[in-house]
């Protein structure tokens, strides 16, 4: 399944990473471009590194916690992606299960939030 | 880990190591978080209300002589090394000077073999020396036997396990979970909650470890799941100890700080806040109970934790600490902590799963 832009022009929830095989695998080889389909727009001067681990070793999802490490020059920011299916992976994020279902908007939001806040402190606006 | 407070000479000649370290002998330029975590070093572990700065350079000419206890030596060199990993790399040429003020200051410290590892990326040996300490803790010896290493690779792989562990386990799993009918606020109760607060099973439950002392360290300190908090507790649970304070410590730092994968679990990068990271480890290193030799769970599981913290000397959590680690989820709330279960102090209100709008706490 190709991952675009949704027919009423909204972004992809980021729940589409635990249901989408190839998709997290595009994400996983290459973040800037797979994060701008979830409607995470990384500018081209900043580049994109990723940290993956294993919440705990029963965990469903491998790399179910992400943590994208934004970079320009000497500065970085960052936020993370927790799978909904790794509690270990979500209270590492947020310091405490935030859900349980995939596709829940909340985790949505709040790793866009999250997101958004990492691209305003590169910025030097947060 | 012993605080010290060093004499106006010395001091300045450990903050001019520390930006030896920092700036690989002055060949690179310090970078913001090491400036600060120099800082935060000597509010926290060197107990200056007014820190000193320096610049980039070599080794101070007088470390030697300045430096004269072993006490002040010792600690030097550890603070030497937690901060040259704090840029999220370990740089050889940082860890080269860690290792020349050392051999000037004739210590030798486990960290530092933990620290050449790291700079020659060798994370399993890492991995390895950390299993031993733990092996070495947890046998009744001290020290790591053969016996021991069988007892723990025996935990390791359940599916060995016969019925007479299956017996053991249940009468393992039975008395932790009596602990939920102690009264609330005790230490028993306290860390039941944690454990069903955080889904973590039981000792004797399927996928359990028979040992308590992380959560253990949770509890007692009030820092919770976070990632950032869990920095924290390495930098506190290395304050409480004094020989394998580094194991703790380094490994928080290349796990949470450096991204580095030295054994199973959630990893990240850049994580580190210098004032709460160092005024943890003061923290940590105020206590007075040896919560590694000799001590006993069982023996102050009905103890009140507001007055166990006070029996073993603890610092309180700081209202700074309370708004900026409570404002990620930091801290551990409710009954038996310092901060209430309704203060809501982050960004993510407690409730049950799935409930309420996401919404920025108020200022």
């Amino acid at each position: 399944m190709a991952a675009q832009v949704q027919d009423d022009g909204a972004t992809l929830s980021t729940g589409i990473v635990w249901s989408d095989a190839e998709f997290k695998r595009r994400l996983l080889s290459g973040p800037k471009p797979a994060l701008r389909e979830l409607g995470i727009a990384v500018p081209d001067e900043v580049s994109v590194r990723l940290v993956t681990s294993k919440g705990a070793p029963g965990d469903v999802d491998d790399h179910s916690l992400m943590q994208f490490v934004l970079e320009r020059g000497d500065d970085f920011a960052h936020f993370f992606l927790p799978s909904p299916r790794s509690p270990c992976a979500q209270q590492a994020v947020y310091g405490r299960i935030l859900t349980k279902r995939l596709g829940d908007p909340l985790l949505d939001r709040s790793i866009r939030a999250d997101a958004e806040a990492a691209l305003r402190k590169l910025d030097g606006t947060a | 880990m012993k605080l010290v407070r060093p004499n106006p000479e010395q001091l300045n000649t450990i903050v001019q190591a520390l930006y030896a370290v920092a700036s690989a002998a002055g060949t690179v330029a310090p970078i913001p978080v090491e400036i600060r975590s120099i800082e935060a070093i000597q509010r926290h572990m060197l107990q200056q209300d007014a820190p000193v700065a320096a610049a980039g350079g070599p080794l101070p000419d007088n470390l030697e002589s300045a430096l004269d206890t072993p006490e002040l030596r010792r600690l030097t060199v550890r603070l030497l090394m937690m901060l040259s990993v704090i840029d999220r790399r370990v740089r050889p040429e940082k860890v080269a000077v860690v290792e020349q003020a050392a051999r000037r200051l004739g210590i030798e410290d486990r960290g530092l073999g933990i620290l050449r590892r790291a700079a020659r990326g060798q994370n399993k040996r890492i991995a390895l020396t950390l299993m031993k300490t733990f092996v070495d803790w947890w046998s009744p010896s001290g020290k790591a036997g053969l016996r021991d290493w069988g007892r723990f690779l025996w935990w390791m792989l359940p599916q060995l396990h016969g019925a007479g562990t299956a017996r053991k386990n249940r009468e393992m799993l039975a008395r932790y979970q009596g602990l939920a009918k102690l009264p609330e606020g005790t230490f028993g109760h306290t860390l039941y909650r944690f454990y069903a607060d955080h889904e973590i099973a039981l000792p004797g439950a399927p996928k359990s470890v028979p040992w308590i002392m992380h959560e253990v360290y949770h509890v007692i300190s009030e820092y919770g799941v976070a990632l950032e908090a869990e920095l924290l507790l390495t930098a506190f649970v290395g304050g409480t100890q004094e020989e394998t304070c580094m194991d703790q410590i380094l490994f928080g730092l290349l796990s949470y700080q450096a991204g580095r994968q030295i054994v199973g679990g959630v990893i990240s990068e850049g994580l580190l806040d210098p004032e709460d990271y160092f005024r943890a480890m003061a923290r940590g290193a105020r206590i007075q109970v040896d919560l590694v030799h000799g001590w006993d769970f069982w023996a102050v599981a009905e103890v009140d934790m507001a007055e166990l913290r006070a029996r073993y000397n603890l610092p309180p959590i700081s209202e700074r600490e309370r708004r900026k680690v409570g404002g990620y989820n930091g801290l551990l709330t409710g009954s038996g902590h310092s901060t209430p279960a309704d203060a809501t102090p982050g960004p993510f209100a407690p409730g049950p799963l799935d409930s309420g709008p996401l919404e920025p706490a108020a200022a």
